[in-house]
């Protein structure tokens, strides 16, 4: 058997010579491909009988690797088996020996590769890094290539290969002492280029189905890449990419999780507790997904664990942190054997501490007053009942049966509406629901008092959570999470807020209003509550703010400014608050000119400028004032604030911008343009790219867009043929072709909006982005649609008819869901003639089933002949019963439709 | 340019007059490369790409100075000509796929009978802004010989003067399509038109009585239905008035009430008095159908309808039985105009729609593919057709091989992904997208791929873009309006 074996080295000169030496002569031909060296590694090769061939790197792995092979068949065609080892590599002093044994040995059975244990050794310290099989012995074959720039892989003809085979480490171990636990950032750049190159390589196969399975095996690379130039958020995405296209044959498979789960942890690092809320789900989600991918993996199995315990869930990740002890990874495993014994330990110790907090007694009280809150009070007790020993509810007055939702509930409910509602006394009433809750000397006892509209996440995380935390803490905050339910939830700010805290003598609810509470000393005087925590994993959600909400106060606010000045003239105090009451008003100009007084007067109190400063920008920017101002204006508030990004921002792409401009300046038209562009794309960065096309789109460069168009590399530019026109100055052609345009792209955008509904989490950042920039009326028509609780007006209906036409008109294979968009015309009552529009709109389009259900909202009292005639077409079309009657009512209510008498003979016809 | 088969075959030239003309001629040289042997191109002072196209495409190109005169320049181009036949369409004219084939051998056999001068065929308007909805068919001469003695008359509306005693040749399956009266360069047209009229009605002290139907057309066309109207009426109180003059005038009447929605009593009135001037014209009965589904009487509307058709089939088999019996020469020129025919698919459309109204989705789906054949290019019965395909759970394989059936996917894969693209095509609409060379990333086709995501973002960027543009132009106020405040900002820059 003719054997040979291969490296591809520069500057390699003493681990090659360690390396060869460790082959043992068992080849029968050594071929060195040198891509450089300026040192001995030639001499040395040549030395140890190398015949040493030259190849010019071209940041090509695979080429390099391809040459290596080619240049093999050359020289010793009756090659069998190849040995490819990379210079810092060498065979174990116990298994040197052994190789050629193996060879003949796959051989016989069949075999034509063979995965051998690497370990991977710290260069300092010579400490185990990780272990893992590579490919590193094969059989010589026409058609086995290598494919990648980077990360290269034997295939054959372009296929993964056959006749894979694991040598036990016993027989094969390969030390790699090349790795090292710093990262290496040129290295990782380099990568990163190769890789992306090779992406965009692999977007320009021909079916998708070769485009996938190109990109698809850059992913986990990629995301290493990116990792190493620190790069986090790319890192995660591109590991998500691979992860999501599910476990993939190939050696170290779980990398993009370990990787992934890896930056997430980064990540909590770095976010301070308020805002770890969606890391821990992220890493939870993650580690619930690796563990089904990769069953045998112990490391991920404790992730898992860690995970879960992280988020309260004891008993789930007590049986997640047991199976971590319980597995082990097979002997033919392709994956690394990364759980070590120290982190069997930790396991270890994390499991005492879980059964320990599951031994503690705990009992909880939830807590409540409410009035009237009939509408949201299921789900709260529904939460409630998930943590709580017993629920306390204060009923302070109301009318809408709350207190027999609770009753029902088997909760216990105290009568508080006394008093009178102008001074009624929140505290008092609090204070009353904390008294009338159970005694329990022997448990460590936990008040949890939420509003009605504010709900847990995750309800059933509460105990653990509470079981969990160490005896000295008195009061957990939690992340308030205020959502703009008119606007699918979106994030209006967060808090911290004390939620929860144990039950002692001389704590309660003090203040009339803003109620908060305290310990009240012996002495009488007042204190926080001491050693308070922010539990991240228990956030709330708060529906109670809105964006229709919001104006409405700004208005009543402006109402209050106004008799105010008006009694006392404008006073310098007035100002910050004007600005804000106009910024919320979208009166941009007039709250820029207050912001700024209200800068230039000073601060007032601490945290005061900054709110102002973000005012002023955002209402220079939105009421389209000079840039040089805007400018001047960033400037002045990074002075003040260095820190704030969203400053930095601004002034970056305001500077990007007129770095532009100057270079617009000087580009010339034509042919000169186009090269210049040409030269100026190539060197920018993606965000780079994206602010250049920005820019050249709210400038009205429109040469400029054609010509980037007409890169080769260039993007896609939207409208391209009106862009097209516009460069070449024909204003007219393009006034006459716009409104078309303008419809069908309004058609489009909402069409592919509403289709999206229910909005998944993930993508409503993107939604709203997206329907912002539709005109106002669509956009409510919309967002109602995706369940906002700001309903529509009367106003409303030629949007909504609008939107009707974009349903009914799209390319999309299916129909729109009509039940959902029929719902929306019930917001146009109590006009009922509206409804009856809206219906008869619905019906036009077909919408038969929708229409008929629109119209159960109609009252009897308000149902009149149009209503019938309506309710009768529904049903008649639908083959259903009754419509004969329905029409009889209409012609009885003297209804004028013409089609009555058609509809009427034709149903009569049919039921006799 | 077709090779002359045989040496003793008739040569053909085909000829036009062109000013400007680069978006219609290219249709005109194509349709007229498959029947001619030459081609005369002669260019009244064209600013465009018309003399290039020409050249291009291999027809003799001739130079004639405008004298707002069409005679002088149309005899100029039949100076130009070798041939012994003669077609002449305007460049907005061309003769249908179907008809050139039969060209030729109608020549050959016209050659035979030496009397026989000309032949006389169906011209169609056809309106393309309006998915080439057909409107109405007139008789037309633009087939003769070239002989010194046949020439163009008329400095507008020029005709061509004939030999009293010739023999003409009716050819009912020859068809032009005319697409001059399309939506969008009508307007522009007639008022030239109207203007060229007053003159000529100023020269010569009064209207001829075949100015007033100029004058209708035009005033038709300009959507002025009163006035349309009162030509009408004057040109219907000539006893002289021939049968197909008649007809239009009653066609106009009606139609400007109808379109017009002039009082429900009033276009009744119309309509009756059409029916009852041309009672076995189904035309009017049809129209009346229609009429009435749109104002919702369907029990009426459905029975007109039903009426007219078999009274138009009627008169169809009534004809096929006369051209049987060779006696071409008396099939009357009424009924090769046979103005009813533009209604059919229309007619076809509104009993289908009747028949899915009332559950009865065989005879729906008859009415509808009927309607088809006749005029595949209509949105309407496309829509409904599909619609109600998908009711009775055809696939979207069954649809596209339904679709494959009826049209042919090279011409009309591009009008079919339009069409599909509004009304939820999905698969097919991307089927027809790719025949057609259309973009697989367009809104549309991301739309009908489902994804819905990727569509948004695309739609909002192009949004955006048509926002600058908009604002850009000076002249959309109307956009500019719907920007909604928060996006205002951006375009700041460009309106100062």
């Amino acid at each position: 058997m003719n054997i040979a074996a291969c490296y591809i080295v520069r500057n390699e000169a003493t681990n090659l010579r360690r390396s060869i030496a460790s082959l043992r002569e068992c080849y029968n031909q050594l071929l060195v491909i040198d891509t450089g060296s300026q040192d001995a590694t030639v001499k040395t090769a040549q030395d140890l009988g190398a015949v040493v061939r030259h190849f010019a790197w071209c940041d090509d792995f695979a080429a390099a690797r391809n040459f290596a092979l080619g240049e093999l068949s050359r020289l010793t065609p009756d090659t069998d088996w190849v040995i490819f080892l990379d210079a810092d590599e060498y065979f174990s002093a116990e298994t040197a020996g052994n190789i050629r044994n193996v060879i003949t040995r796959a051989e016989t059975a069949g075999k034509s590769a063979l995965l051998v244990s690497r370990v991977s050794l710290e260069t300092a310290t010579g400490e185990v890094l990780s272990e893992e099989p590579n490919l590193r012995i094969f059989a010589l074959r026409p058609g086995r290539r290598y494919m990648g720039r980077i990360h290269e892989e034997l295939r054959d003809g372009g296929q993964p290969l056959d006749g894979l085979a694991l040598v036990p480490r016993g027989e094969l171990l390969l030390y790699h002492t090349g790795y090292a636990r710093e990262v290496n950032r040129p290295k990782a750049e380099r990568n990163l280029r190769i890789l992306q190159q090779e992406l965009q390589e692999a977007q320009k196969l021909a079916t998708p189905e070769e485009r996938q399975a190109a990109a698809g095996r850059l992913y986990m690379y990629l995301a290493e890449a990116c990792r190493g130039v620190d790069d986090m958020d790319a890192a995660l995405r591109y590991a998500r990419l691979d992860i999501a296209q599910g476990r993939r044959n190939v050696v170290f498979a779980s990398r993009s999780y370990h990787l992934a789960l890896g930056v997430i942890a980064r990540k909590l690092e770095q976010t301070e507790g308020l805002r770890q809320y969606e890391l821990l789900e992220a890493r939870l989600r993650l580690a619930r997904q690796a563990v089904q991918d990769f069953p045998e993996l112990p490391e991920l199995a404790a992730e898992y664990g860690g995970a879960l315990l992280s988020v309260g869930e004891l008993a789930a990740a007590g049986q997640a942190l047991e199976r971590a002890l319980a597995i082990h990874q097979p002997a033919n495993s392709l994956e690394p054997r990364q759980f070590t014994a120290a982190q069997r330990e930790q396991v270890q110790q994390l499991l005492m501490h879980i059964r320990q907090a599951q031994q503690r007694q705990v009992f909880i009280t939830a807590g409540l007053i409410c009035q009237d809150e009939a509408a949201v009070l299921p789900d709260w007790l529904a939460d409630a009942q998930q943590f709580a020993d017993e629920i306390v509810v204060g009923d302070t007055g109301s009318g809408d049966g709350s207190a027999d939702l609770v009753r029902a509930a088997g909760a216990k409910v105290l009568d508080l509406s006394l008093g009178n509602a102008a001074d009624f006394d929140f505290a008092a009433a609090k204070n009353a629901v904390l008294a009338a809750a159970a005694a329990v000397p022997e448990a460590e006892h936990w008040y949890v008092f939420l509003d009605a509209d504010e709900r847990f996440y995750h309800p059933e995380r509460v105990r653990g959570l509470l079981q969990l935390l160490p005896g000295a803490v008195q009061g957990v905050q939690v992340p308030l999470i205020n959502v703009d339910t008119d606007r699918l939830g979106e994030e209006i700010d967060r808090v911290p807020l004390l939620r929860l805290w144990r039950a002692r003598d001389g704590r309660r609810f003090i203040g009339h209003v803003h109620e908060a509470v305290y310990d009240i000393q012996p002495d009488g005087s007042l204190s926080a509550v001491p050693a308070q925590t922010l539990l991240p994993a228990l956030a709330v959600c708060h529906t109670g703010y809105a964006t229709s909400k919001a104006v409405t106060k700004a208005r009543r606010n402006l109402v209050l400014l106004e008799a105010d000045i008006k009694a006392h003239g404008e006073q310098p105090r007035h100002w910050r608050y004007l600005a804000s009451t106009c910024y919320g008003l979208a009166e941009y100009e007039l709250a820029a000119h207050y912001a700024e007084l209200a800068i230039k007067r000073g601060p007032e109190f601490v945290a005061g400028q900054r709110e102002m400063y973000s005012v002023w920008l955002s209402s220079l920017r939105l009421a389209g004032r000079p840039e040089a101002e805007r400018i001047a204006a960033a400037r002045s508030a990074l002075e003040a604030y260095p820190q704030e990004t969203e400053y930095q921002q601004e002034l970056d792409r305001l500077e990007a911008f007129q770095s532009f401009d100057d270079w617009y300046a000087g580009a010339g038209s034509g042919d000169s343009l186009a090269k210049k562009l040409s030269e100026r794309w190539a060197g920018l960065g993606q965000a780079d790219r994206e602010q250049l096309m920005g820019w050249a789109r709210e400038r009205g460069h429109w040469d400029v867009q054609a010509a980037l168009a007409a890169l080769e590399d260039g993007p896609d530019i939207p409208a391209s043929h009106l862009v097209q026109l516009a460069a070449a100055g024909e204003r007219n052609q393009v006034t006459s072709e716009l409104p078309q345009a303008f419809g069908q792209v309004l058609r489009e955008l909402f069409a592919a909006l509403y289709y999206q509904i229910p909005v998944a989490e993930a993508d409503r950042e993107a939604w709203l982005a997206a329907s912002d920039v539709l005109p106002e009326p669509l956009q409510r028509v919309l967002l109602r649609a995706a369940g906002s609780s700001q309903a529509l007006t009367g106003g409303h209906f030629d949007a909504w008819q609008s939107g009707l036409m974009a349903l009914a008109q799209g390319s999309a294979a299916t129909l729109p869901d009509w039940s959902r968009y029929a719902e929306l015309a019930a917001d146009f009552a109590p006009d009922w003639a509206l409804v009856e529009r809206a219906a008869a709109e619905l019906q036009g389009k077909g919408a038969l089933a929708a229409a008929f259900e629109l119209l159960g909202c109609v009252p009897a009292a308000a149902a009149d002949g149009e209503f019938w005639y309506r309710v009768g077409v529904s049903l008649y079309r639908l083959r259903q019963p009754g419509a004969a009657e329905c029409f009889a009512r209409a012609a009885e209510a003297g209804c004028p439709e013409r089609s009555l008498a058609a509809y009427q003979a034709w149903s009569a016809e049919e039921r006799a | 340019m077709r090779k002359q088969e045989k040496k003793n075959d008739v040569m053909v030239s085909a000829c036009v007059i062109a000013k400007n003309e680069e978006c219609n001629l290219p249709r005109w040289l194509d349709s007229m490369r498959e029947v001619a042997d030459e081609l005369i191109v002669v260019d009244t002072g064209s600013t465009d790409a018309t003399v290039a196209l020409a050249e291009q495409a291999g027809a003799r190109v001739f130079h004639f100075t405008w004298i707002d005169d069409f005679a002088a320049a149309k005899n100029y181009a039949l100076d130009q000509a070798r041939g012994r036949w003669i077609l002449f369409l305007d460049a907005d004219e061309y003769f249908t796929p179907e008809s050139r084939p039969r060209i030729r051998p109608l020549l050959r056999q016209a050659e035979q009978s030496p009397q026989t001068l000309g032949i006389l065929c169906r011209l169609v308007n056809v309106d393309v802004d309006a998915g080439w909805r057909v409107s109405s068919a007139i008789i037309q001469q633009r087939i003769f010989r070239h002989r010194p003695d046949i020439r163009y008359a008329g400095a507008i509306h020029e005709s061509l003067t004939i030999p009293a005693d010739s023999v003409r040749l009716l050819a009912d399956d020859i068809t032009i399509y005319h697409t001059g009266y399309s939506t969008s360069v009508a307007q522009q047209k007639m008022r030239r038109n109207l203007a060229l009229m007053q003159a000529k009605i100023e020269r010569q002290g009064a209207p001829e009585p075949l100015d007033y139907g100029y004058l209708m057309d035009i005033a038709y066309g300009l959507g002025e239905y009163r006035k349309a109207i009162g030509y009408a009426r004057q040109l219907l109180s000539y006893p002289e008035l021939s049968e197909d003059n008649r007809g239009r005038a009653y066609e106009i009447w009606t139609s400007s009430c109808i379109e017009g929605k002039f009082p429900e009593a009033e276009t009744q009135a119309a309509l009756t008095a059409a029916r009852a001037a041309c009672p076995e014209d189904a035309e009017f009965v049809l129209m009346q159908g229609l009429w009435l589904y749109e104002l919702g009487d369907y029990l009426t509307a459905e029975e007109l309808l039903r009426q007219g058709l078999t009274l138009h089939e009627r008169r169809q088999r009534e004809q096929q039985c006369e051209r049987q019996a060779g006696n071409s020469q008396s099939v009357s020129v009424t009924a090769l105009i046979d103005n009813a025919e533009r209604l059919l698919p229309s007619v076809d459309w509104r009993l289908g729609q009747l028949c899915q109204l009332r559950g009865d989705r065989d005879e729906a789906q008859q009415h509808f593919l009927a309607g088809l054949q006749r005029h595949p290019h209509h949105s309407g019965l496309l829509g409904d057709f599909l619609a109600l395909l998908r009711d009775i759970g055809a696939t979207e394989t069954d649809i596209i091989e339904i679709l494959n059936g009826l049209y042919d996917v090279r011409h009309d894969a591009g009008w079919l992904a339009q069409e599909l693209a509004q009304c939820h095509g999905g698969a097919v609409y991307i089927y027809y997208a790719r025949h057609a060379g259309r973009s697989l990333t367009s809104d549309s086709a991301l739309m009908a791929a489902g994804r819905y995501r990727a569509a948004a973002c695309q739609a909002a960027a192009e949004l955006r873009q048509i926002y600058g543009l908009a604002t850009w132009s000076g002249q959309a106020d109307g956009i500019c309006a719907l920007i909604p405040p928060r996006e205002r900002w951006h375009y700041a820059g460009m309106m100062r």
